[in-house]
């Protein structure tokens, strides 16, 4: 049998507007894809489209050996009998039945005595058991996004499709719980495809990248090619970050990771959980340049760096740099004639810790 | 105070909105998720009852089964010789009179629900059915009772329909509101005070409970 998810669709609505990709990934080991892309971009449309909520107008979808959509066939699974798992933007939790009663509501097949237990599983692998008889607005918004998730996992599906997972989440509940997505994915081993349109979940989440743009697809790779090497500018623009380059975690101290990458060494906020490889991520805007060593300065990381190319995006400058590994500065016009930017010249870059962000890899 | 009267009017309102709970159900459910051309046609016919007068609901009824007409010739095959004049006929008059008042809260109960609750309870592999049971159900529950409760409350005071379709015959056609026409032809102005008070008194009362129930809904 070949463990693999296959999709080729293409789905057009009657404003004109359409939206296609094609792509597979690994069921067994399980992999995991991300739909990446600004709103509006029909991300959201791909994922309905795999959950048979929507019916692509051309194309195929296959998992395994099963054919979940074919054009040429007429043949559409409706989302009763695809054995998927969907999270919804805001949850969609049954706001009349309480923590357990959402997680039990998929498993009406099971006997009693079944469906007790494995509620019980997993409200114990989401930590919910003392929200069990709690009703959805009674929890806040981390609580109600394990519940969906514990919800959407109890029937056993084969494919996991998230959409924005934790978009409704404040700052510090999302580092938490962007983390956790990371571990139970990789423990339960169950394939998903993921749709985002913020990196960090992106890179923290998935193998597989496909961005998109007005319903089309712009790049499409292992996550780290695309958002370290994005093939035009447009894609650059929509990931967001321009510096992504494997590192290796030295040693950690008081909250601060010392990090080598290239041949360079960097400090960094140290999120809790660390292995040791990782990417290490660097928005361009984050990057200054200055003509010389600083004399005294808050930021951490003091670079001597070679400008490798220079380019013009807009009223700002791209700036391509070797500072012991490529690094991408995005400076205005004024400062970039300041500094006499171009190819050779030798500056300092300047980066804050919390400016530098890690990704397990 | 005339009891038989008051019988007739109590089970022709029990009767009517139970009816409307079994047909209106599944019609408004249709009008709520489906979308086709013509639907604003349907619509307009489920509301007309609202503004025609009863007296033309009534007219078209007794053409419609008329014992010559097509209808009344499919009824007379099913062992019905006649709606006219009968307590059969008055309950199928109020159903289409009552017609809005089931139907337009029921379908605005079901259009209320997040479309994305049912598609979460498809994706988790129950059946529709059952989504429809567990999810939309529960959920639209105080607007479908509300709808009950209204249709329950105009059936009571219901004339123009009944007086058209089953005349005025005591203990089968004849309901509190035609009683208390009658009583005040008569000048029986006492009599027909005990049973217009006893109409108000009732109709407030069920109102009441319907914003009660309102309020209840919204809270959730």
């Amino acid at each position: 049998m070949r463990a693999e998810l296959l999709v080729q669709i293409r789905r057009r609505y009657r404003s004109g507007f359409e939206v296609a990709a094609a792509w597979h990934q690994s069921l067994d080991p399980a992999t995991v894809t991300v739909l990446f892309g600004p709103s509006g971009s029909g991300k959201t449309t791909l994922l309905r489209c795999l959950a048979g909520l929507e019916r692509p107008d051309d194309g195929r979808i296959v998992l395994g050996e099963e054919v979940w959509f074919d054009a040429a066939t007429g043949r559409h699974l409706p989302p009763q009998r695809r054995r998927i798992g969907f999270l919804f933007q805001e949850y969609a939790l049954f706001p009349h039945r309480t923590v357990a009663g959402n997680i039990a509501f998929g498993l009406a097949h099971l006997s009693r005595a079944e469906r007790r237990r494995r509620v019980a599983e997993l409200l114990a692998l989401f930590e919910l058991e003392e929200l069990a008889e709690r009703y959805p607005h009674e929890l806040s918004g981390g609580q109600q996004q394990r519940v969906a998730l514990a919800r959407a996992l109890a029937p056993h599906p084969r494919l996991l499709l998230l959409d924005e997972p934790l978009a409704a989440l404040d700052g510090p509940t999302r580092d938490g719980l962007r983390r956790k997505l990371r571990r139970w994915l990789h423990t339960l081993n169950i394939p998903a495809v993921i749709v985002t349109h913020d990196w960090l979940e992106a890179s923290t989440l998935g193998q597989q990248v496909i961005v998109l743009a007005s319903g089309r697809v712009l790049q499409q790779g292992p996550v780290e090619e695309v958002f370290s090497r994005p093939a035009s500018t447009r894609v650059a623009d929509i990931v967001g970050v321009e510096t992504v380059v494997p590192g290796e975690v030295l040693n950690i101290a008081g909250g601060l990771a010392r990090v080598a990458v290239g041949s360079a060494t960097l400090t960094a906020v140290a999120p809790s959980e660390l292995n040791g490889r990782v990417y290490v991520c660097i928005r361009a805007e984050e990057v200054t340049l200055l003509p010389a060593p600083p004399e005294a300065t808050s930021a951490r990381n003091r670079l001597r760096a070679r400008v490798v190319h220079v380019e013009p995006e807009g009223a700002l400058v791209r700036v391509e740099l070797d500072a012991g590994f490529p690094l991408v500065a995005l400076v205005t016009r004024p400062s970039c004639d300041e500094l006499q930017l171009a190819p050779g010249r030798s500056v300092w870059a300047l980066i804050k810790a919390p400016a530098i962000h890690l990704v397990p890899r | 105070m005339d009891w038989t009267a008051a019988w007739v009017t109590l089970r022709l309102a029990l009767w009517t909105t139970g009816l409307l709970f079994v047909l209106g159900l599944p019609l408004a459910y249709w009008l709520a998720t489906t979308r086709f051309p013509g639907r604003g046609l349907i619509e307009a016919l489920v509301t007309l009852p609202l503004v025609l007068p009863p007296t033309v609901v009534g007219f078209y009824l007794l053409v419609a089964t008329a014992p010559d007409s097509p209808i009344g010739r499919i009824l007379a095959l099913i062992g019905i010789d006649r709606l006219a004049f009968t307590f059969p006929g008055i309950v199928l008059g109020s159903v289409l009179f009552n017609l809005p008042f089931a139907v337009r809260p029921f379908t605005a109960a079901f259009q209320s629900i997040d479309r994305r609750l049912i598609e979460a309870a498809w994706c988790l592999g129950v059946s529709r059915w059952r989504a429809f049971t567990g999810v939309m159900l529960p959920l639209a529950w105080p607007g479908i009772l509300t709808g009950l409760v209204l249709t329950f409350a105009h059936s009571l005071g219901e004339f123009g329909v009944v007086l058209m379709v089953g005349g005025n015959i005591p203990g089968v056609t004849r309901t509190l509101s035609i009683a208390i026409y009658d009583e005040v032809q008569a000048l029986n102005y006492r009599a027909a005070d005990r049973m217009a008070g006893v109409l108000v008194g009732l109709a407030l009362g069920v109102l009441t409970l319907v914003y009660w129930l309102e309020r209840k809904g919204k809270r959730r």
